[in-house]
């Protein structure tokens, strides 16, 4: 074979596995999140409304309603886009092993991310200062981790892989049963 | 006590009704929690659920039975109400902190409280944990050992009256001592993680932190 040859086979080669690689880490960087969207709004806005109930149950003697009311797209939405910062892949910290404190393969686990200055620090920065609205949207990202808590994968560090089917391994909770749950209305499938 | 007898002391034959799984406190929910991430340990009898171990970890999937769905239920709302517990740490607590004590070293002061509802979430799965571990844990972090539980707080607190902006016209700041002052997660008795806030007090350093001034 000509050294040419060689070189164009090479060239090819290359290129696949590039291509192979960047599907990879497109698929994954899409992938292995928490709940989805729609189920994080869904779990917020449920948590929300269930907290502004309470409060209107007894308004004198209870508080936090109309900051409730004001905000509350704020932190739903916040509780969404924690899946889609600018930087990384940010589901390589959604997960925390409860007994060593770990995340998911060296990573930062949940509650480390939750405690970096994007998050709880950045929620009282937010709020000190003034800016509400991005107090309560940064609340959303943390609720997002603790969201994710719930969720036994996560847990247990298992990245749960959605790539290019038949390579997948998806969690059957949270991507079957609580989407359906949100979505029907039905707790059994 | 090993999870296997827990589990069974406090959800008998864990076979839960809809009913039941909606009456669950938070605490009850960790306990289901703990069910599912049981399967890791020995002791737990895995034919009671249908599910598939991969990679060593115990996922709930698929759930077709009662048993099966009922947990995933609970996970569900497990995460309801633990992110209440975020929204209401946050409104009840870091909120009127905030209001009332600034400048106070806010960041420091309150960054252990998010843990909270992260180990009514996660920390707890495999091992019991009860009101008094969140009030032993709390008060380590915020309050000094055998620190007195003020006792004007119920009198002085009932007067209340929160605006809009949820501030507090309590004259707690004044009543306690010079540098210190008492914020209370007040109880509610809905079911978001109530058993493990209501009886949350947090002493808190009110002295302004020290201020240099590098500036030119």
């Amino acid at each position: 074979m000509e050294q040419s040859q060689r070189k164009r086979i090479y060239a090819l080669l290359n290129k696949r596995i590039l291509t192979i690689i960047l599907l990879f880490f497109l698929a994954v960087g899409s992938a292995a999140y928490g709940y989805g969207g729609d189920e994080h709004w869904d779990i917020t806005i449920k948590a929300r409304t269930n907290y502004r109930n309470w409060v209107l149950a007894d308004p004198d003697n209870r508080v936090g309603a109309s900051a409730v009311a004001i905000n509350q797209d704020d932190v739903a939405s916040g509780s969404v886009d924690e899946d889609y910062p600018t930087s990384q892949a940010p589901w390589l910290e959604h997960y925390m092993d409860p007994d060593t404190g770990e995340g998911l393969w060296g990573n930062n686990s949940a509650y480390d991310r939750a405690m970096d200055a994007d998050h709880w620090p950045q929620v009282l920065s937010y709020y000190e200062n003034g800016n509400y609205t991005d107090a309560y949207h940064t609340l959303g990202r943390v609720i997002h981790l603790v969201q994710d808590m719930g969720v036994p994968a996560h847990v247990l560090l298992d990245p749960h892989w959605h790539l290019i089917w038949p390579i997948e391994d998806p969690d059957w909770y949270e991507h079957t049963y609580i989407h359906t749950y949100i979505h029907t209305g039905s707790p059994f499938i | 006590m090993n999870i296997h007898t827990y589990i069974h002391t406090y959800i008998p034959a864990h076979h839960l009704s809809e009913t039941d799984i909606s009456n669950l406190d938070v605490v009850s929910a960790l306990f289901i929690q703990m069910i599912i991430l049981a399967e890791k340990s020995d002791n737990f009898d895995s034919d009671d659920y249908d599910g598939e171990v991969t990679q060593g970890a115990y996922r709930p999937a698929p759930f077709t039975d009662a048993n099966g769905a009922a947990i995933a239920n609970a996970c569900y709302k497990k995460a309801i109400k633990c992110s209440g517990a975020v929204l209401r740490l946050f409104y009840q607590t870091v909120k009127p902190t905030v209001d009332l004590l600034r400048p106070v070293t806010q960041g420091e002061i309150h960054s252990g409280l998010i843990g909270i509802p992260f180990e009514a979430q996660a920390k707890s799965y495999n091992r019991p944990f009860s009101d008094a571990d969140f009030i032993k844990r709390v008060d380590f972090e915020y309050a000094e050992e055998d620190a007195p539980v003020p006792a004007d707080w119920t009198n002085a607190c009932s007067d209340t009256t929160p605006d809009a902006e949820y501030k507090y016209t309590c004259p707690w700041t004044n009543s306690i001592d010079d540098d210190k002052v008492w914020v209370r997660a007040i109880a509610i008795d809905d079911g978001y993680c109530d058993s493990l806030l209501e009886k949350i007090w947090i002493k808190i350093d009110s002295t302004p932190p020290t201020v240099t001034n590098t500036s030119p």
